[in-house]
């Protein structure tokens, strides 16, 4: 690296810069914003949660034997998130076309794309460090550990960021068998995690080191914080020489994906912006989609021998549908507050939409589109009906199979694929709902479209909690489930 | 894979979006079963005249018809009469070409073994028969035009609109195109096309209408467009005054 490249390079971003200066006026606004929403919302969470974790049920939960192997399961699938997003959006990236100059240039990538792997590595070091701040405050607060033990632990997380983005960079420059090797070895050290073998692996860093804030007098685990920490500093090389080997078509093409989402973003459609990064089919083409039935069935069966064709991914949906129904009878630790139902909900939401590609084809088609033979209604409702059946299907057998109540998981899961598919359906924003709404307390359009926006994620915690409730043989999952299908038939109708 | 045609009626017909014109008033009428070649230059209103006939786009004056009534999408009875590539296939990311051909065909009431006997030789006649086991992603620009056109043909239709079906093919796939949708004709569809190509034109030798683009600042009594007598290479073909309709 020399002085010509860092100028190059600096020279290069300044007249990227250039083109659109950021005034004064501009700036002070986003300080503004990102100040008010902190107040308003951080403020309040960060609250609640500290009073959540201060109090009875939060000291049994906090203080719970599984803790530590939660953390370190935990940890494991946050490095195995990353990975995986990495392959499709990395941390070195800058917008397409500085990132096309860039990257033809003889100038070391980690010059040119250094500052932005920098940035995310310092943010990620720094949600690592916040994430088990409080509830190890909390415990320190209760009693319970003190400030040293406190200080490992958050010093730990701050390293288990560096590792996370570690991992988000590795996704971006490893080879697709490498991939596959770390992306099995932390699914699996998840799982052994789940099963209580933790101590020993990186990714019992935090764990470990919650361990011995919690109970120190019962012997350091110091195995997983070592293991942590060489990680993290024997990644760094290999990472460096990946960086300069990635290929410019490859930065160019995350770039040019991740504007794109995020314009579609802007634009208010995640449906969209999500069918940028999904998985198209490769394999499989041998196996007749079409052929088997006659008739409208024939539409159905195509869905199924359409899913299979991406075959990591519907792997991944039929893991989590599975996981659902599994763990829809869970408890938080230490206490009867049923968090099964939420996570079920959280999981089912996830994992149904890898089998929605059907009904997302159906929905695509114009209002007056005669493609097919069949009537808009008729050809939306085959569509839904594997992502219905295998949803409900897997979910039920996943309860079935770890012993949790299945009339439980059918019912949450069944009202959560209804809000996928309402989801599937719901297309662009009306315009309408760009119309100024005026008030004495200022222009409250911004909020319905904040509704209209997240209503799937709403839902479905709403499903999730009312599922809760129905555990605790108390009302109100069938509220929600109206509302849905009141949602669902709308759209399936008329939009 | 066909339909008994319908006649198609355009009556002084002109679209005008905030204050742009998009298409000049233009008649001009296609018997059952007949052909009208639609040619002009960029901007002269080709695409809008098509999709005026699909009932996506209403006229700002005139009357459209198709089979005698307003063309309106939202009508079962309509889509049912109405094929085309006006607004081009929507293609599913996980069927390959074929399957997409067959499934469009099972929906349409063909027999599941007779749709994939029918997928697999209208690609062959299409020259892309190789094809068959490719994902839409996978296909080149030209070869995503034959498949739009192959997903089109694969559904029976009274009416066909196609939109410049030669774009990104080359002269013998023209040809090809041009003597299936012949073959349609012959079965009694009526045809609709809007091309640049000259061998297109010739081969389905229809009557034509050109289409003059607006010119903004104009006076408003520019000649209507309407099926012409002119030196093309159409002069050897009937036009549309055949049918009894002349709207100068």
């Amino acid at each position: 690296m020399t002085a010509t490249d860092a100028a190059g390079v600096r020279g290069a971003l300044a007249v990227w810069a250039a083109r659109a200066p950021r005034a004064l006026g501009d700036l002070a606004y986003l300080v503004y914003i990102v100040a008010l929403s902190a107040l308003i919302l951080l403020g309040p969470g960060v609250r609640a949660a500290w009073l959540l974790a201060t109090g009875a049920d939060g000291r049994a939960v906090l203080t719970d034997q599984s803790v530590p192997s939660t953390w370190a399961a935990a940890t494991a699938l946050v490095w195995l998130a990353a990975l995986v997003v990495g392959r499709e959006r990395g941390p070195a990236l800058r917008p397409p076309f500085p990132a096309a100059v860039l990257g033809d240039a003889g100038v070391p990538r980690t010059r040119s794309f250094g500052g932005p792997v920098l940035r995310a590595t310092l943010a990620l070091v720094v949600a690592g460090a916040l994430v088990p701040a409080i509830p190890v405050a909390a415990l320190v607060d209760l009693g319970a550990a003190t400030p040293r033990g406190a200080g490992l632990v958050v010093a730990v997380g701050a390293v288990a960021g560096l590792v996370t983005a570690g991992g988000w960079l590795a996704g971006q420059v490893i080879g697709a068998r490498t991939f596959a090797a770390a992306a099995g070895a932390l699914a699996a050290g998840a799982a052994l995690a789940v099963a209580g073998a933790w101590t020993w692996a990186p990714w019992a860093l935090v764990g470990t080191a919650w361990h011995s804030a919690a109970w120190p007098d019962a012997g350091a685990h110091a195995g997983g914080i070592v293991a942590g920490v060489v990680l993290a500093l024997g990644m760094v090389a290999p990472l460096r020489a990946g960086l300069e080997r990635l290929a410019t078509r490859r930065i160019v093409g995350q770039a040019v994906r991740a504007q794109r989402a995020q314009a579609l973003v802007d634009a208010m459609d995640l449906q969209a912006s999500g069918e940028v990064y999904r998985a198209l089919p490769s394999v499989g083409r041998r196996l007749a989609a079409v052929g088997h039935v006659r008739g409208p069935a024939a539409v159905v069966v195509a869905d199924v021998v359409g899913s299979l064709r991406t075959p990591a991914r519907l792997l991944g949906g039929v893991v989590a549908l599975v996981l659902a129904g599994a763990v829809v009878g869970a408890e938080l630790s230490g206490t009867t507050l049923a968090v099964g139902p939420v996570l079920a909900a959280i999981l089912t939401y996830a994992g149904v939409s890898v089998l929605c590609d059907g009904l997302r084809h159906a929905a695509a088609l114009g209002e007056g589109s005669a493609q097919y033979g069949l009537s808009r209604p008729a050809l939306r409702g085959l569509h839904a009906v594997w992502p219905t059946l295998a949803g409900i299907g897997l979910a039920g057998a996943g309860a079935a199979l770890a012993g949790a109540p299945v009339g439980l998981a059918t019912a949450v899961v069944g009202v959560v694929v209804a809000v996928r598919l309402a989801d599937v359906l719901k297309g662009v924003m009306p315009v309408e709902m760009l119309v100024p709404i005026v008030t004495p307390m200022g222009d409250l359009s911004a909020a319905g479209r904040a509704v209209w926006l997240a209503d799937g994620p709403l839902l479905v915690l709403a499903a999730g909690v009312a599922g809760g409730f129905a555990a605790d043989g108390r009302g109100g999952l069938g509220l929600v489930a109206a509302l849905v299908a009141a949602v669902l038939g709308w759209r399936a109708l008329r939009r | 894979m066909t339909g008994a045609g319908v006649a198609v009626e355009l009556d002084a017909v002109s679209v005008v979006l905030d204050g742009s014109t998009l298409l000049t008033p233009t008649s001009a009428a296609v018997p059952a079963g007949g052909t009208l070649v639609v040619r002009g230059p960029n901007g002269s209103g080709k695409s809008t005249l098509l999709r005026v006939v699909a009932g996506v786009r209403a006229p700002t004056t005139g009357t459209a018809t198709v089979d005698g009534r307003a063309p309106d999408p939202r009508r079962r009875a309509f889509r049912q009469l109405v094929a085309g590539t006006v607004e081009s296939p929507v293609p599913a990311r996980d069927l390959t070409l074929a399957e997409h051909v067959a499934l469009v065909a099972t929906t349409w009431g063909t027999p599941v073994r007779a749709a994939r006997t029918f997928a697999t030789e209208l690609l062959g006649r299409l020259g892309v028969a190789e094809l068959a086991a490719r994902f839409p992603h996978e296909l080149s620009s030209g070869q995503t035009q034959l498949a739009a056109i192959a997903v089109v043909l694969a559904r029976p239709s009274a009416l066909l609109l196609l939109d410049e079906p030669e774009q990104r093919l080359d002269a013998d796939r023209v040809a090809t195109v041009a003597e299936l949708l012949a073959e349609r004709r012959a079965a009694g569809t009526t045809l609709l096309v809007a091309t640049h190509s000259d061998a297109l034109e010739a081969a389905l030798g229809g009557p034509v209408l050109r289409l003059v683009p607006a010119v903004p600042g104009a006076p408003d009594d520019v000649p209507d467009n309407d099926v012409a007598d002119d030196d093309g290479p159409d002069d050897d073909v009937p036009d549309a005054s055949a049918d009894g309709r002349s709207d100068a």
